[in-house]
């Protein structure tokens, strides 16, 4: 079960993004008043449960992300429906929802053989700041995923004040019910007729504001995992008993697989071709993994239906590589910022299944269109994972400075009027190669122009060569040919930075943009190795007042140099670069002001500009 | 279905206990001499029905005991008979624990007594509603009911309603759940839904109640035309 999370989380984001904000602890978009969630479980898994929510609005921001709430459910497995929904003013008036307000349909797809996932919108009309939303929703797991078994995970944004916030469950003495608590009060167990309750309890009205790429509170708190699973291996143990015969490789598979390997003879090659094929033909259905079950489509099926979520992805490869020998292994994963797994095993806390070949110790995720073979997307780098088939508990490999990179390479000539034309050429490698063959494969014909517009204001043009795009080679290069008007100022006095044209890579952003002036928790610190080399003639008779020194700032991960010669009277070369080189994809709040000075260092000499001015024809 | 389709009775008893003074020499309430405290507050069962325990059919009686302060506030809340269930026991604790007494007195002393109080979770019409929802239930009601207005001003519609039942079968309410668009139409199905009987639900062939999705599609006959008009 889903609820909005999604729109919440992304409101609490959008909330407070700025130094000043951080350091004077903006207002929160809305505080919850209530959250009571009661859970009644059966000895065979299944359960019934209710959550009585009530949020009071506190921004404008918050008025428009709560207009409708969102909840969804899977047919077959799972029932839901709203016992209350209701709005409460500030002068204490009460508005019910009724029940033809609130609207069912599907879920993330309609696809066929995806259809049970169902959502129910409850729309809450005339909200205003100060207003109370409330509602009740009574959710039922009849039939359970995993039979005898159960799990389910809360936590709550530490950015957001809670007033009255409990979780609830009554469950059969026989079903010994594991916890991992982070933050949350817990009441002495009761007992009566064979059932134990347990209450724990959560209130906090010291927030934190939101920090920009902070990990999961999963990880730091405050959280409550509840689950039966004795542990890791009985999850992978459950898994492959969803998967059993959904990888199987009939007449059909192997021919396929015969197929797209004909003529290659190294195995890893062979690999690599079933993987890139599958990544390229077979369609993905981006639903979360639990929301549509735990059982796979068939291998056969997704074969002919040319289509699939991750685990049918996971199927097909799977399938595919075993028809030519080729062992892969079902790998569970969360693409959330979680880096850690809790104490107490649980099933629902992966999201995503991707493949692991050990032959070749490589993970792959068939699912991300643009990663080349054994490149892994960022979402996946450095996360702890089960391994379904052996149920070990494994780590999927840490970012590589070497394995994001971009390199960017422009000519450009400056005229007497200010306008520039020129050539940039770009490399990339990894998360930024699989990011621009996505944006190309989306930039074509019509609104080619009005792309490139964008990076080159007003009278800009220019033409995209976009190299082989279709390639999944683990380099992208590509150019633009781009004439921009109003480059410089001419003929001056002028400033400018000593780079013009089609510049897609901006190293501001990349080194921390407004950089907040303190973090309290881990965050995503994700490795690259960005270059830019400009070569700009500008016209005859320029002088150059000022010409920024060469700079470099290095220490502890951070490497930036800034160098920019003169080549000869009326040309400058810069090269820049800014390598970000860490052990892990999370950082630690203590790391980061320990940097902060270096990154701040490194966008004011970003910010340094050339003075120039053409001469006239009296000057020497 | 919504958790407040149904109406609930709060049953209190109060037990009148002549207890030994307990190590801290606190009185019963109901000791000779003491000015029995009085609730001043209404504990509220609609609003404090855990929904769980609604949609469950959970009912009970919680036997409590606290201490009512000199103030006339509660504290000491301790559960001495379970009702059958630790849900509706922790939703008596809470609701006792809100509720505030008149300021109990020995003589013209104000002072803290030891009470007791039974808080008796009830469910109209002996159940609340079940968790599955059976088929939807298309009627069709006789011409002569069809709304004089609607029929002159040729209109049509379908009511969709939800029909609580309780697990004898009989009628705990109806809800319109999607309006026909008129109100004189939603009105007269409503009534006629009253006037049938439908099916209880089952749980591995354990009566229970339910609630039944209803759907009559108001269509106009087809002599209308020859119907009088009334005003």
């Amino acid at each position: 079960m889903r609820i909005f999370l999604g729109a919440l989380f992304a409101l609490v984001a959008a909330a407070c993004l700025n130094p000043a904000c951080a350091q004077s602890g903006a207002k929160p978009p809305y505080e919850i008043v209530k959250s009571h969630v009661d859970i009644e479980l059966q000895p065979d898994g299944a359960f019934a449960e209710t959550q009585e929510v009530v949020y009071r609005l506190l921004t404008e921001a918050a008025v428009q992300g709560f207009r409708q709430m969102v909840f969804s459910y899977t047919d077959g497995y799972q029932q839901l429906t709203v016992q209350a929904a209701y709005t409460l003013k500030a002068n204490g008036t009460r508005n019910d929802i009724s029940q033809d307000k609130m609207l069912r349909g599907y879920g993330a797809s309609t696809s066929p053989g995806f259809e049970d996932l169902k959502t129910i919108t409850v729309i809450f009309p005339n909200l205003e700041i100060g207003d109370e939303v409330a509602v009740t929703i009574l959710f039922v797991q009849g039939k359970p995923w995993f039979p005898g078994e159960f799990a389910q995970n809360f936590t709550f944004p530490p950015s957001i004040p809670v007033n009255d916030a409990l979780v609830s469950i009554s469950a059969p003495a026989s079903l010994a019910v594991q916890t991992d608590n982070l933050g949350l009060a817990e009441s002495a167990p009761e007992t009566a007729d064979g059932k134990i309750r347990r209450n724990w309890t959560y209130h906090n009205q010291i927030v934190t504001p939101e920090e920009t790429g902070a990990v999961s509170p999963l990880d730091t708190g405050p959280r409550l995992v509840l689950s039966t699973f004795t542990d890791q291996s009985q999850i992978a143990a459950l898994y492959r008993r969803m998967m059993q015969g959904r990888a199987d490789v009939t007449p059909a598979i192997k021919s396929q697989a015969d197929a797209i390997i004909a003529g290659i003879s190294d195995r890893r090659e062979q690999a690599r071709a079933i993987y890139e094929w599958v990544s390229k033909h077979i369609g993905y259905v981006n639903i979360v993994l639990g929301a549509g079950g735990f059982v796979p489509h068939p291998a056969p099926e997704v074969l002919q239906n040319k289509y699939g979520d991750c685990k049918d992805h996971v199927m097909l490869l799977t399938a595919l590589l075993a028809a030519e020998g080729i062992v892969a292994q079902p790998i569970l994963i969360d693409t959330s910022p979680r880096f850690l797994q809790p104490k107490a095993a649980s099933p629902f806390v992966f999201d995503h299944l991707i493949a692991y070949v050990p032959e070749f110790q490589l993970y792959l995720d068939s699912t991300a269109r643009y990663a080349p073979f054994g490149y892994l997307p960022m979402l996946d780098t450095d996360k702890p994972v089960i391994n379904a088939m052996t149920g070990a508990a494994e780590r999927t490999p840490p970012p590589s400075v070497s394995q994001d990179q971009v390199r960017t390479t422009i000519f450009a000539t400056i005229s007497p009027t200010g306008a520039a034309d020129g050539d940039t050429r770009i490399t990339a490698r990894g998360e930024p190669a699989m990011g621009f063959r996505a944006l190309f494969n989306l930039v074509n014909g019509a609104n080619e122009a009005a792309f490139l517009q964008k990076f080159l204001g007003p009278g800009g043009s220019g033409t995209l060569d976009k190299g082989n795009i279709d390639s999944l080679a683990p380099d992208y290069s590509f150019s633009v040919h781009f004439h921009q008007e109003n480059a410089a100022n001419m003929p001056g006095p002028g400033a400018m930075y000593p780079n013009v044209g089609f510049r897609p890579i901006v190293f501001t952003p990349a080194v921390g943009g407004d950089l907040p002036l303190t973090r309290t928790r881990p965050y995503v610190c994700p490795s690259m190795d960005l270059e830019e080399d400009v070569t700009l003639t500008y016209p005859d008779g320029i002088r150059f007042t000022t010409i920024p020194d060469a700079q470099t700032v290095k220490g502890e991960g951070v490497f930036f140099s800034e160098d920019i010669e003169r080549i000869d009277h009326n040309t400058l070369h810069s090269v820049t670069s800014f390598r970000f080189e860490q052990p892990h994809m999370t950082c630690t709040p203590d790391y980061y002001m320990r940097i902060r000075p270096k990154l701040a260092q490194i966008l004011s000499i970003l910010r340094g500009q050339i003075i120039y001015r053409l001469k006239s024809g009296k000057e020497q | 279905m919504s958790a407040r389709s149904a109406a609930l009775v709060a049953g209190l008893l109060f037990a009148a206990f002549m207890s030994a003074a307990s190590a801290d020499e606190l009185r019963a309430c109901y000791s000779e001499g003491v000015t029995r405290p009085v609730m001043q507050t209404t504990i509220n069962l609609m609003d404090d029905y855990p929904p769980l325990s609604v949609a469950l059919g959970e009912e009970g009686a919680t036997d409590l005991s606290f201490v009512i302060k000199s103030n006339g506030t509660v504290s000491d809340v301790k559960v001495v008979r379970s009702s059958g269930s630790l849900r509706l026991d922790d939703a008596s604790v809470e609701a006792a624990k809100q509720a505030i007494y008149s300021q109990p007195k020995l003589g013209n002393q104000p002072i803290a007594c030891s009470h007791y109080l039974r808080i008796n979770w009830k469910l109209e019409g002996q159940a609340g509603g079940g968790l599955w929802q059976s088929e939807i239930v298309v009627l069709t009601p006789p011409e002569a009911l069809y709304p004089p207005g609607a029929l002159a001003e040729h209109r049509e519609g379908v009511t969709s309603m939800a029909v609580t039942l309780a697990k004898n079968g009989s009628l705990m309410k109806v809800a319109v759940m999607r309006s026909s668009g008129s109100d004189d139409l939603d009105a007269a199905a409503v009534a006629f839904a009253k006037t049938r009987s439908f099916k209880p639900g089952e749980v591995d062939g354990h009566p229970t109640g339910s609630v039944i999705g209803v759907t009559i599609p108001w269509t106009l006959p087809s002599d209308k035309n020859a119907r009088p008009s009334q005003k």
